[in-house]
């Protein structure tokens, strides 16, 4: 079961994660990502519709990318909900859990990921079978070296879904989550929005700078490097603080303000270079939906109970998110 | 349709590539492979202009429509 981890693209080097990157990248070119707009937007208006006050997080901002994730793979319905457990299971085996409850904890998650492994291998064989317009099918006859015929095999698949969905689930909650937050501690920024609409590609990368989903990423070192002074060896280990980096006042103007219509907005809370998120485009749509029917359908928003953020090193991410609303 | 990209502007944000791998290639390093000015298939101009919005810099530039 380590091994569907140890194989992601997100923790290998060229030149398996340049032949695993292209393979995927075919499936998430700009039209199969635009043309989901409309089946998101419909989570989200069920979703937004349904709300009455309470925890934002798990009414709203936690199930979205999960179905979302179920419907991109082309999932059953009636399957989605499993989802949001296997995501949750994959970032206990995958980071580890801390406390008394770890080893027990462990194994429930394995044994949870033993059954998503089985699920998707049917889901695979059911695609092979029964090519559809989803991403799986897409992943399916994604061909990395033509000349080769190169395609990815059923482990790579199984491997592929479940990085797809660890990757783009908790992200994709505290973007929106955090996002909403940033908003109603500054209620100017929320009327402007609230007043002009279509800032809202703009106002979410400015909300992603300021409080991104993920703090900090981690690298070997592999050569000789010197910054600001610093040298660096081959086999050091560096953090990245994109937080800090999205922060910064040399590439920022007044980087502790929040402005919606910050143009240009060199964020990196995607990461950069050949890592980049591959999900980028995904997510963008789904925080820009989520976030505009929110301000747009919840007009009396307000925090019902200070937020605590979770005491976690790599995520930026809220316990719970209690709002009130009056329609 | 032509575009381009500067090489001196790009950072390697990668956000290009997220668009379009095949339109928009990336070095080891993570820049831009564009090349200062490279024929975009047709039929691809859409994606093509979508990648070069997403440039958060402004490395990349429609050379000619
Ligand atoms: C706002 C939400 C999201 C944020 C902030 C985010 C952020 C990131 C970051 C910073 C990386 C780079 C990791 C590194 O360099 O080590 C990354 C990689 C990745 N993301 Fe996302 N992500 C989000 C949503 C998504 C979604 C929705 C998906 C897919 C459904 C996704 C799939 C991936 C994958 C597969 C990688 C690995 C790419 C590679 O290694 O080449 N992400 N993401």
């Amino acid at each position: 079961m380590l091994e569907l981890i140890g194989e992601w693209m997100v923790v290998s080097d060229p030149p398996a994660h340049t032949r695993l990157r292209r393979l995927a990248a075919g499936a998430f070119k700009g039209q199969r990502i635009s043309a989901m707009g409309e089946q998101i937007t419909a989570l989200v208006d069920e979703l937004v519709e349904a709300f009455t006050g309470g925890d934002l997080i798990s009414e709203i901002a936690y199930p979205l990318p999960a179905t979302v994730i179920a419907m991109m793979l082309g999932a059953p319905v009636a399957d989605r909900d499993r989802f949001r457990e296997w995501s949750d299971e994959l970032a206990l085996v995958a980071f580890g859990a801390g406390g008394d409850a770890r080893a027990e904890r462990h194994e429930r998650a394995l044994r949870g990921l033993r059954e998503m492994d089985a699920y998707f291998r049917e889901l695979i064989a059911l695609r092979r079978r029964e090519p559809g317009e989803d991403m799986l099918t897409a992943l399916m006859a994604a061909d990395g070296d033509p000349a080769a015929g190169d395609r990815l095999s059923d482990d790579e698949l199984v491997s592929m879904c479940a990085l797809l969905l660890f990757a783009g689930h908790e992200t994709t909650t505290n973007s929106i989550a955090n996002a909403t937050l940033a908003l109603l501690r500054h209620p100017d920024q929320l009327a402007r929005l609230r007043a002009d609409p279509e800032l809202i590609a703009p106002a979410v990368e400015e909300l992603l700078r300021f409080d991104g989903p993920i703090k900090v990423l981690n690298r070997w070192v592999v050569a000789e490097t010197e910054i600001r002074g610093r040298r660096i060896s081959p086999g050091e280990r560096v953090h990245l603080v994109l937080a800090s980096a999205n922060r910064d006042p040399e590439k920022f103007a007044d980087p502790d303000t929040l402005d919606l219509a910050r143009r240009p907005n060199p964020q990196i809370a995607f990461g950069k270079g050949i890592h980049a998120c591959i999900g980028a485009q995904l997510a963008r749509m789904e925080t820009r939906i989520a976030v505009a029917r929110i301000v747009e359908r919840l007009p009396g928003l307000a925090l019902a109970a200070e937020p605590r953020w979770k005491p976690s090193l790599a995520s930026r991410s809220l316990e719970q998110l209690r709002v009130e609303v009056t329609r | 349709m032509r575009i381009g990209v500067d090489p001196d502007v790009c950072e390697a944000h990668g956000q290009c590539s997220v668009v379009d791998l095949d339109l928009f290639p990336l070095d080891d390093d993570g820049h831009s492979a564009v090349g200062p000015d490279r024929e975009v298939p047709p039929g691809e101009e859409g994606a093509a202009r979508i990648g070069v919005d997403a440039c958060p810099v402004r490395a990349l530039r429609v050379l000619s429509a």
